[in-house]
């Protein structure tokens, strides 16, 4: 009796214990949940930086991944109060007296054709620039106009050794500019594509030469690699030329271009003269010197141009179509070998459609943007259809596909624009995010949605909003950038600089007052002091620090003067003398226990009247 | 108690070893305090060696030849700056140690118990007066605060070997590397004794 009934409870009991045992196998070996995956606990940092642009916020957002927590705002083209970016003289120079920039394209500096972690530029298709931010300090260093490019959108996309930073005309305008009809769009009117070097050491930007092209709308580029080493890739819609109501106009035709550009050959009319300077700038036109630029017939209004990781395709996504166009470098090379043209625009020759296309990809409606992973698999958004589909390089078979929440613009996946893609995870950076937030009133935010792409199907791990608006996006492994966490004071050669309390002082000539002021912890040296009214006071402010983290701010009462001093820097903000009062000034940036207690003041004397 | 007039071979090779172990001490650091906070989870280190001090801060990787940092530390309870040309013991630390080298040598050479012995004392006795030294002046800096200061602390007493914690920092006072040579070398003495007693006992 008790052994049949013993026997009777441990088969009753051996199948859950069963399904435990095997449950726990799978559990381990199945991998981890969604939450595992982008979970990094406190006091451990995340595996990835991710740049996701700031759109017209004229900032750069620095994103941690996989966590997706916003670490810092980089203010770029426009100001930042918080920092005082645009408010101290240094920044106000390198902004070069705009206030607003429309901040795209992120793009990471590159050696062999991989990130390098030194520098992310990025463009302003407002004002035709481009900004470059070191990642020493992750501080915008510099800005360079690009002349005679109307609205700088298919930029900056860097060559694979950073040799050049790419530049397209959006909005094309008279080259050099001047008064004309705007009706007379298709005679007067150019698109102009720009290439600015990089100086290897210093990173300093220089407008190196242009090409003129047909008033077309460019839009994105990507710079050749591998194979195609030595070309950029621009997708350019309008070519109707229209100027007027594009959303009709420049939609009528069944294919635009892809436009291919031999820089290297570029170079080589360079040296030799072949150009004319217009605003300063060197600049080819295709009518006179032949075998630099080529037409790639692509439908329909392409907005991506992305070339994959071996060089040997590109990728164009026709916005308004339903398929990707693969292009083959190798079939372009023959038929520029063969003269397989079907005609030419401004001396540029229109490659044969049949006779560069490799294949079209049914990946869904209304492909924007395609990136890529170390398996041989391209990922490309979907605007229309709100989906990223996953398809194989080679076979051109959609494997997979994955809604994302909603109308996905730009992708980027881990160094997924290099030659060396790691895979690991996609970034959806979502242009509407209703519902996805607690709700904020009429205006919402960007929704990025992060997607693990290492097993058969795609995974949606997380969803975290964007403040505007990402076109873009860099992801790079943490390991690759190393910080200064502060400036060495030795090293700082700020010429309105002091290294010590004893060389605190106030300089005048005329009314032209120099204070040269420290900050530590709690006090400003020198604290008390007297103007007369009409002064212009240049406060040139030292942070004695060299603890991390240790940040002072400096802001004046009833003025716009507030900026912030890292440890071991100097910044020099302007402020006028204008009212007899007094104006007290005080640290804004919380450094210490006695934080409170650090301020001073300033008296201005009415002007003795003579 | 026992001491040999005439040193055996051994034991002068022996303390030409002493001799060789107190030469670090001229360059490594002979004590360190490091301080550790909630804020400074990986601490920052003050190193004293024979003629100078070091402060390394693990976060940045920076080191300074003052305190700089743990003297901002100190100024909010009123602690007298350390300022290392306050130290008049970095101008004669290092001569002394390289003197200890030199009669340790001697001792070597001469080969006499006696000799030997008298030096080994004059480095033990010289090791106290130091650590009294360093006690007087950790004495001075917990005692001799500034009484407008920002945050009012009672007079304490720095460990001059061991830990403590003070408000939100742990004050951790160790030897360095030299002074660790050098107690080894002190160590040796005593040794060289019992080798030699039993050299004695045996033959």
């Amino acid at each position: 009796m008790r052994n049949k009934n013993q026997g009777k409870i441990m088969s009753l009991l051996s199948l859950p214990l069963l399904i435990i045992a095997v449950g726990l196998i799978f559990a381990c070996k199945g991998g981890q949940s969604p939450a595992e995956k982008v979970y990094v606990p406190p006091g451990k940092l995340d595996t990835y930086y991710a740049f996701l642009s700031g759109g017209h916020s004229g900032q750069v957002g620095v994103f941690g991944l996989p966590s997706g927590r916003l670490i810092r705002m980089i203010p770029v083209f426009a100001a930042d109060v918080a920092v005082g970016w645009g408010i101290d003289e240094g920044s106000k120079e390198i902004m070069g007296g705009y206030i607003w920039g429309d901040a795209h394209h992120p793009a990471l500096s590159e050696t062999n054709g991989d990130y390098d972690g030194r520098w992310l530029f990025i463009n302003d298709t407002a004002n035709g620039r481009i900004a470059r931010i070191d990642l020493k300090d992750f501080v915008t260093k510099e800005i360079i106009n690009i002349p005679n490019v109307g609205g700088n959108h298919a930029s900056p996309f860097v060559t694979p050794n950073t040799e050049y930073l790419v530049g397209a005309t959006r909005f094309s305008i008279p080259v050099p500019n001047r008064d004309v009809p705007i009706e007379s769009y298709k005679e007067n009117f150019n698109g102009v594509i720009a290439f600015v070097s990089v100086d290897k050491d210093t990173g300093k930007m220089e407008n190196a030469f242009q090409i003129l092209m047909p008033p077309y709308d460019f839009d994105l580029a990507d710079a050749g690699k591998n194979a195609s080493y030595g070309w950029a890739f621009f997708s350019s819609y309008n070519t109707e030329e229209a100027f007027k109501d594009l959303e009709v106009e420049a939609s009528q035709k069944d294919r635009d271009f892809i436009t291919a550009v031999n820089w290297k050959a570029a170079e080589e009319a360079v040296k030799a003269g072949k150009y004319k300077e217009i605003n300063g700038v060197k600049v080819i036109d295709p009518r006179e010197v032949k075998g630099i630029v080529y037409f790639l017939p692509t439908p329909k209004s392409p907005h991506g141009a992305d070339v994959s990781p071996d060089g040997k395709y590109i990728i164009g996504s026709g916005k308004l179509a339903a398929v990707a166009t693969v292009h083959s470098f190798d079939k372009m090379q023959e038929a520029i070998k063969n003269d397989d043209f079907v005609g030419e625009v401004m001396g540029i020759p229109i490659i044969k459609f049949e006779s560069v296309r490799e294949a079209e990809v049914p990946v869904g409606l209304g492909p924007l943007h395609t990136q890529f992973d170390d398996q041989g698999y391209a990922y490309t958004s979907l605007f229309v259809d709100s989906a990223i589909a996953k398809w194989k390089l080679g076979t051109w078979e959609v494997v997979d596909k994955i809604p994302v929440y909603y109308n996905i613009g730009h992708l980027a996946a881990v160094h997924g624009d290099t030659a060396k893609p790691r895979g690991k995870f996609v970034l959806a950076m979502n242009k509407i995010a209703k519902g996805r937030y607690l709700p904020v009133g009429p205006s919402h935010p960007e929704s990025a949605q992060l997607i693990d792409i290492t097993g058969k199907k795609m995974e949606m791990l997380l969803d975290f909003p964007t403040p505007v608006e990402p076109h873009y996006g860099q992801i790079i492994e943490a390991t690759a950038i190393k910080p200064e966490l502060v400036y060495p004071l030795d090293q700082n050669k700020d010429p309105y600089a002091i290294k010590s309390a004893d060389q605190a002082r106030v300089e005048r000539n005329r009314n032209r007052v120099d204070v040269y002021m420290l900050a530590i912890r709690s006090h400003f040296t020198p604290n008390i002091l007297k103007f007369e009214e009409g002064d212009t006071v240049y406060f040139h402010v030292t942070n004695l620090e060299q603890d991390v983290d240790i940040t002072h701010g400096f802001g004046i009462n009833f003025s716009n003067v507030d900026m912030q001093i890292e440890p071991g820097e100097t910044k020099t903000v302007k402020w006028v003398a204008e009212k007899p009062g007094v104006y007290p000034f005080y640290c804004t940036n919380f450094c210490s226990a006695l934080h409170q207690e650090m301020q001073g003041y300033i008296e201005v004397a009415a002007k003795k009247s003579k | 108690m026992f001491l040999p007039s005439r040193l055996s071979r051994r034991a002068r090779f022996i303390i030409l070893i002493a001799a060789i172990l107190i030469i670090p001490a001229i360059f490594l650091p002979v004590w360190t305090i490091t301080l550790v906070a909630p804020q400074y989870p990986k601490g920052i280190k003050m190193s004293i060696y024979a003629n100078k001090l070091t402060e390394y801060n693990p976060e940045t990787g920076m080191t300074n030849d003052t305190p700089k940092l743990i003297n901002g530390l100190n100024h909010y309870i009123g602690m007298h700056e350390i300022r290392p040309d306050e130290f008049k013991e970095f101008r004669w630390l290092p001569f002394a140690v390289i003197a200890f080298s030199i009669l340790a040598l001697l001792s070597a050479i001469v080969g006499r118990g006696y000799f030997a012995a008298a030096g080994w004392v004059l480095f033990v006795l010289f090791a106290v007066f130091m650590i009294g030294d360093f006690y007087r002046w950790l004495y001075e800096y917990g005692h001799n605060l500034s009484p407008q200061a920002a945050i009012k602390i009672d007079p304490y007493m720095p460990p001059v070997i061991g830990w403590k914690k003070l408000a939100n920092f742990t004050v951790i006072s160790l030897p360095g590397t030299g002074s660790i040579f050098m107690v080894v070398a002190a160590i040796l003495g005593p040794i060289i004794l019992w080798l030699e007693s039993r050299q004695k006992k045996l033959s």
